[in-house]
């Protein structure tokens, strides 16, 4: 009996290893469940106009908050079905039986020109306040006040900074067929144009601070690399050279550029002084191509893409260039790498089986993990948190953009026109609206 | 008598018709001068002699390759021969990729299959200040399907002539 048992165990442990597809779809007690309320209003009614933006500001605030992987927004069709006043009638029984913790209370006035919102967040469990603020802004600038709220919020409940205030720059070609560079909030709202080259613009990235962003652009007939501030509204060349400077990439410290340098058809890594523009020069592979750099979150390692071995994989070197080796080992192609601000894993697009896909690598786990299987998925870039990852794909025909948790789950389509690719993430802003 | 004054008359006659004449017939004018058209420039006809051109063909490579192929060495030499007749003209050698690969990394490998292409013609006694180089990648594809025909047009070497 003892050996037919010992065979049993013996053979169930060979089905044991799975293939590498890692996929956390239940967070459990961690997870902290929240209502968000229709706005309360001073008003019965402030005009249908006035009256659809409230209920849409008050969906953009439950999109943001589900957006994080630590919130869930619970369905507002599970309820009470009765008008809530704050906190006459709250009954803790009827949110507790539909697993809600949290309640979100917003009461909203405008006469038009500004809007204000008084934020309550509510324990149920405890039966008490856990925060609350008044905001004030212009008309136009609710729903960036709605995105501050929210990571107001998030910041009570969870610790951490949300994203909502963030935006995601990226390469289009819904203008005139021509790819242009273009800047849109994190949820996809809208798109703007930034660029005028009538040509190619690859490669956006931003500063560290959020004020600018260096891409390469074929405006002048050459792919040099340009920085355009924000908030200047300006595009300045920032590395022109006679052969090609593509795919840069900040430091965090906001000081260097790294990028990749063409000269006599060999690409190799560079380093620009952004104040100085002293160049230093990283790799020394006279028969292999560098390209699309990422620097550690503390500055002191680059991550980047080399050909030395044959094909294009990831590679990682110290910021100076010594102390190189090689991370990719599975996967004929891999390229566009980035790094999580949190340190411990980069993502990068990966020809695995035929297709483009995203995959994510632990650092210290060595062995990657892949996110998409349907499509091409391409350019892959973390948010500021490193909890979601943005990328393109032509999974529908033409290549969109999507946002992802970092696990692969809750894939949001951000663009709808053109094709649209090269995303790359913002910092977290702060905006204030005095 | 009579005969003196015949003689007298026929003097008187004589001096008469003399001195108011017969009607004098004024010469007739001189014909207006005839206004000679200028002479017509004769038309030389232009005959085009067509001058000899350039015909560079275009280079192709193979999937994530940058060296010359062994079936596109006739064509480059052509090309190379034409260039030696030609000494004047300069040449950008525009490089190109599939759209399969990433459109950065394709960036570099137009860069090194144009950079090929010029060291290829440099061997070959080209001028290197003749030849320019440039990487479109995968952006300015030939064609657009996905297909391995279309591929293999797509990766290429352009000669673009300039003057």
């Amino acid at each position: 009996m003892r050996k037919f048992i010992l065979i049993i165990l013996f053979a169930a442990s060979l089905f044991a290893q799975g293939d590498a597809w890692l996929q956390i779809s239940d967070y459990g007690s961690s997870l902290i469940r929240v209502a968000v309320l229709e706005f309360n209003t001073s008003q019965q009614s402030y005009g249908a106009a006035w009256d659809s933006t409230i209920a849409i500001m008050a969906q953009v605030l439950r999109g943001d908050l589900d957006f994080s992987p630590f919130i869930e927004v619970v369905d507002t069709s599970l309820y009470p079905k009765k008008k809530i006043d704050f906190p006459k009638n709250i009954e803790p029984f009827e949110w507790v039986t539909i697993g809600v913790q949290v309640l979100i209370i917003i009461e909203f006035d405008t006469d038009g020109h500004e809007v204000e919102m008084r934020t309550k967040v509510w324990s149920v469990t405890g039966m008490s306040g856990m925060f609350e603020h008044k905001y004030k802004c212009d008309a136009v600038q609710a729903r960036r006040l709605i995105h501050r709220m929210s990571d107001d919020i998030h910041k009570v409940l969870t610790g951490e900074d949300g994203v909502s205030q963030t935006q995601i720059a990226f390469v289009s070609t819904r203008w005139g067929g021509k790819k242009e560079l273009y800047i849109c909030d994190y949820d996809g709202y809208a798109p703007r144009r930034i660029t005028d080259a009538h040509s190619v613009i690859l490669s956006p990235d931003w500063s560290p601070t959020g004020d600018r962003i260096a891409y390469m652009s074929y405006k002048n007939d050459n792919p040099d690399i340009y920085v355009y501030d924000i908030y200047k509204n300006r595009e300045t060349v920032m590395i022109r050279h006679t052969g090609q400077s593509i795919t840069p990439a900040w430091s965090p410290d906001g000081r260097y550029i790294c990028y990749s340098r063409e000269i006599s058809g060999n690409s190799e890594l560079y380093l620009r002084d952004v104040r100085t523009n002293e160049e230093t020069r990283l790799t020394y592979t006279p028969y292999a191509l560098e390209s699309s750099p990422t620097f550690s979150p503390n500055g002191r390692e680059i991550a980047f893409t080399s050909d030395r071995s044959g094909t294009p994989q990831i590679y990682v070197m110290d910021n100076m260039g010594a102390n190189c080796r090689r991370l990719t080992f599975e996967g004929i192609y891999n390229d566009g790498v980035d790094w999580s601000s949190r340190g411990d894993k980069i993502c990068y697009t990966s020809n695995f089986h035929g297709s483009f896909q995203i995959a994510v690598l632990d650092l210290s786990l060595g062995t990657p993990f892949y996110l998409t299987s349907v499509g091409s998925n391409e350019n892959p870039y973390w948010s500021p948190d490193g909890y979601h990852i943005v990328f393109s794909s032509n999974r529908t025909g033409r290549y969109q953009l999507y946002t992802m948790n970092w696990d692969g789950t809750d894939v949001r389509r951000i663009s709808v026109s053109g094709s649209n690719s090269l995303p790359a993430w913002s910092p977290r802003y702060k905006w204030s609206f005095e | 008598m009579k005969r003196s004054l015949w003689i007298m008359v026929l003097v008187t006659v004589f001096l008469a018709i003399f001195i108011t004449g017969c009607p004098k017939k004024t010469p007739p004018p001189p014909p207006p001068p005839i206004e000679v058209p200028p002479p017509v420039p004769i038309e030389e006809p232009i005959i085009e002699i067509p001058e000899p051109e350039l015909e560079l063909r275009t280079v192709f490579f193979d999937l994530d390759k940058y060296n010359v192929r062994p079936d596109q060495q006739a064509r480059l030499i052509d090309n190379a021969e034409q260039m030696r007749q030609f000494a004047d003209a300069n040449v950008i050698l525009e490089g190109h990729c599939d759209e399969r690969g990433t459109s950065e990394y394709n960036m570099a490998l137009g860069a090194k299959r144009a950079n090929a292409i010029k060291n290829f013609l440099s061997e070959y006694g080209i001028a290197a200040v003749r030849l320019q180089t440039k990487s479109y990648g995968e952006e300015r594809p030939v064609c657009t399907q996905s297909t391995e025909g279309c591929w293999d047009k797509n990766r290429r070497v352009e000669f673009i002539v300039i003057e």
